[in-house]
């Protein structure tokens, strides 16, 4: 059965089959909200929530909507809600992004480096970079997800690059 | 005459980025050709490109199902008990009033009451179809986990 033909049957009444559904792209949710959040538990925690929302916004789905970028699109609002939380709790501004064991990399040190430079810029210029270079995704690929024009991909996948560029002192 | 570094830089992150179309590749191979510090911006964006897509998220399966099921079904059975009570609900006010008043309403009610037998059947159906069968814990933790390095 097709996501959309799982959609279908949960607004039909067959909630069951939700499971389906998580079970697809629970792991994807939890690569993005690792890149939101940089932290395990708050990235499980920010997925739950995320389908929980999902869950209760099946109704108002439209069938032939894609499924990804609408899942994907509260795991974002989910995941700046959290951000915006852990910074209004006093703790220490992006304090969460410490969880090493989120990442591996091909050379170690470097990788490291880089993800603790990657946790200091924003959110959006860090969602960004890892859709293209982390996920491969082309620039039509990101422009579906986040449902903005390809040319605007372009732009901020360059700002973005800038400012990492700049952060890491121009050395990579 | 080649393009200038200027226009040359604007593109190359569009061909680092496998977006750039092919006659527009040839014209800025050939400033590169020809120009050292563009060929050096090429290596350090080629580099920061390298570094980023050797990072690897590969989190472990989050088994989320077993997290929401149980909000996810209960929500779910308590939407789907509201319309068969409120037509419930309905009918009995119904007859209260009839015996009361003792206005005939007999006819009325039949679709009614029709609506709240077949809504009753049709939530035992999905309780004995779509409810019961529990998957195992074990048919959903051989995903693959995560690959380091
Ligand atoms: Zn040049």
């Amino acid at each position: 059965m097709d996501d959309q033909g799982i959609l279908r049957h949960c607004q039909e009444g067959d909630a069951g089959k939700f499971e389906l559904l998580v079970k697809a792209y629970e792991r994807e949710l939890m690569r993005h909200a690792l890149m939101w959040l940089g932290h395990r538990e708050d990235a499980l925690d920010t997925v739950q929530e995320t389908l929980m929302k999902a869950f209760r916004a099946i109704p108002r789905f439209r069938q032939g909507q894609p499924v990804y970028p609408w899942l994907y699109g509260i795991l974002r609002n989910t995941c700046i809600d959290a951000a915006r939380h852990r910074q209004h709790d006093r703790i220490q501004a992006r304090a969460g992004w410490s969880d090493r064991e989120c990442f591996s990399s091909r050379t170690a040190d470097r990788g490291s480096e880089l993800w603790e430079h990657l946790g200091k810029l924003e959110a959006e210029d860090r969602e960004m970079l890892f859709l293209k270079h982390v996920d491969g995704r082309s620039y039509e690929e990101i422009a579906a997800l986040l449902e903005i024009p390809a040319g605007t991909v372009m732009s901020r996948l360059s700002r973005a690059r800038a400012r990492l560029r700049s952060r890491m002192g121009a050395k990579v | 005459m080649t393009e200038s570094c200027e226009e040359t830089r604007a593109r190359l992150e569009a061909w680092i980025d496998q977006a750039l179309p092919e006659a527009e590749q040839r014209r800025l191979q050939e400033h590169l050709s020809g120009c050292a510090k563009c060929r050096s911006e090429e290596a350090e964006l080629r580099g920061l490109a390298t570094a980023l897509g050797d990072l690897r998220l590969e989190p472990e399966s989050p088994r989320m199902w077993a997290r929401i099921r149980t909000a996810v079904l209960s929500e779910h059975c308590q939407a789907n008990r509201i319309v068969p009570w409120v037509l419930a609900g309905t009918l009995l006010v119904a007859r209260a009033a009839e015996w009361a008043v003792g206005f005939e309403t007999a006819l009325l009610l039949k679709p009614i009451e029709c609506a709240v037998v077949l809504l009753l059947l049709a939530r035992m159906k999905e309780n004995i179809f779509s409810f019961a069968p529990e998957m195992p814990e074990a048919a959903f933790s051989i995903s693959k986990t995560s690959t380091p390095g």
